[in-house]
């Protein structure tokens, strides 16, 4: 939550440029790194702000995941309660760009593929294959939901490609659970970094959108 | 007398041009980032409502609530760019949602 207020801090005080020509499908490390280099403090602010709201959304899904697959009902209650005080702060962050309605329009979204990650690992510890089929086909379609969600928001992101990269998450997600449940923690924790990575493919290009979208927030110095 | 026959064409020039507005009773809704906007609606009985889906994801608008929908209306669903009227005929308040996205909910209130 600090570091969200620190990034509303940085909006209200924010000048510089918008960087274009940056979309879901094109976003590499050193691009981005290019990027920010042209981009003004509020901009850079924003990406350290997503980047590490969903950084610590894998961690603590795993954290979750773990307890749930364990039966450590407490454990798993507090995980749960902290992954859903990191989705608040990611709505938040999302309606201090786009405004308080698309927060609110967020939050039951991003709400709902927890709700079928939980599915899946309850499915994995029940060793249902068809419930775990069955999540699986709701996170792909959730994708979509997601994908057209930003491109309705900032439509330089195509959703298609930002459906592609939440597919990613949600696979790097599910090796995390299944390596989780073969109590291979070498793996899982191998998985865990890089799915905590990949976040990264999704915030870059995010807040490169946002700053190119809202240029009087995210001025160059 | 010419100014008379001017204003007197003036005037039915005017009426035809303006009477589609007046005539109205449509009314638009656009569904726009997951939410139907205005998410209150006020019309009057024999209005007509249009909702236009902005998002690149199909829309319902169904009415209801999610798991309790009724049979007043329902579009089916339908994606960017679509459109789905209703003519409302009687006076209420009218909920309605999105099938697939269920926390989308919004009303059409229908004055007598």
């Amino acid at each position: 939550m600090q570091t969200f207020k620190s990034t509303l801090a940085a909006l209200a005080l924010g000048t510089a440029i918008a960087v274009t020509g940056l979309t879901g499908g094109d976003v590499t490390g050193a691009s981005s790194a290019i990027a920010a280099q042209m981009q003004g403090k509020a901009a850079i602010d924003l990406r350290v702000a997503l980047n590490g709201l969903l950084a610590e959304h894998v961690t603590l899904a795993a954290a979750a995941t773990q307890a749930a697959l364990r039966g450590r009902k407490a454990e798993f209650e507090s995980a749960a309660w902290a992954l859903d005080q990191n989705s608040q702060d990611l709505a938040a962050a999302i309606a201090s760009v786009y405004g308080k309605d698309a927060g609110d329009a967020f939050l039951p979204l991003w709400r709902k593929h927890i709700g079928f990650v939980v599915d899946y690992t309850t499915a994995k510890a029940t060793g249902s294959k068809k419930k775990q089929d069955k999540a699986v086909q709701d996170l792909l379609q959730y994708t979509q939901d997601f994908g057209a969600f930003l491109n309705s928001a900032t439509p330089a992101l195509p959703k298609d490609a930002v459906a592609d990269l939440v597919k990613g998450h949600i696979v790097s997600l599910k090796e995390v659970i299944d390596a989780q449940a073969q109590r291979n923690y070498k793996l899982a924790f191998e998985k865990i970094r890089t799915a905590s990575h990949h976040m990264q493919m999704i915030g870059d290009p995010l807040a490169d959108a946002i700053a190119a979208q809202f240029p009087d927030k995210f001025a160059a110095n | 007398m010419p100014s008379r026959i001017f204003l007197a064409a003036f005037l039915a020039a005017t009426c035809l041009t303006l009477a589609p507005v007046f005539a109205a009773g449509t009314t638009s809704v656009d569904i726009k980032l997951f939410q139907y906007k205005p998410k209150e609606l006020d019309v009057k009985k024999g209005d007509t409502v249009t909702w236009m889906n902005g998002d690149a994801i199909e829309h319902s608008v169904t009415s209801g609530k999610p798991g309790k929908p009724t049979d007043a209306f329902d579009s089916g669903f339908f994606t960017q760019g679509g459109s789905f009227s209703h003519t409302f005929d009687e006076a209420g308040s009218f909920t309605y949602f999105c099938k697939r996205h269920p926390n989308m909910q919004a009303t059409v209130k229908v004055a007598p």
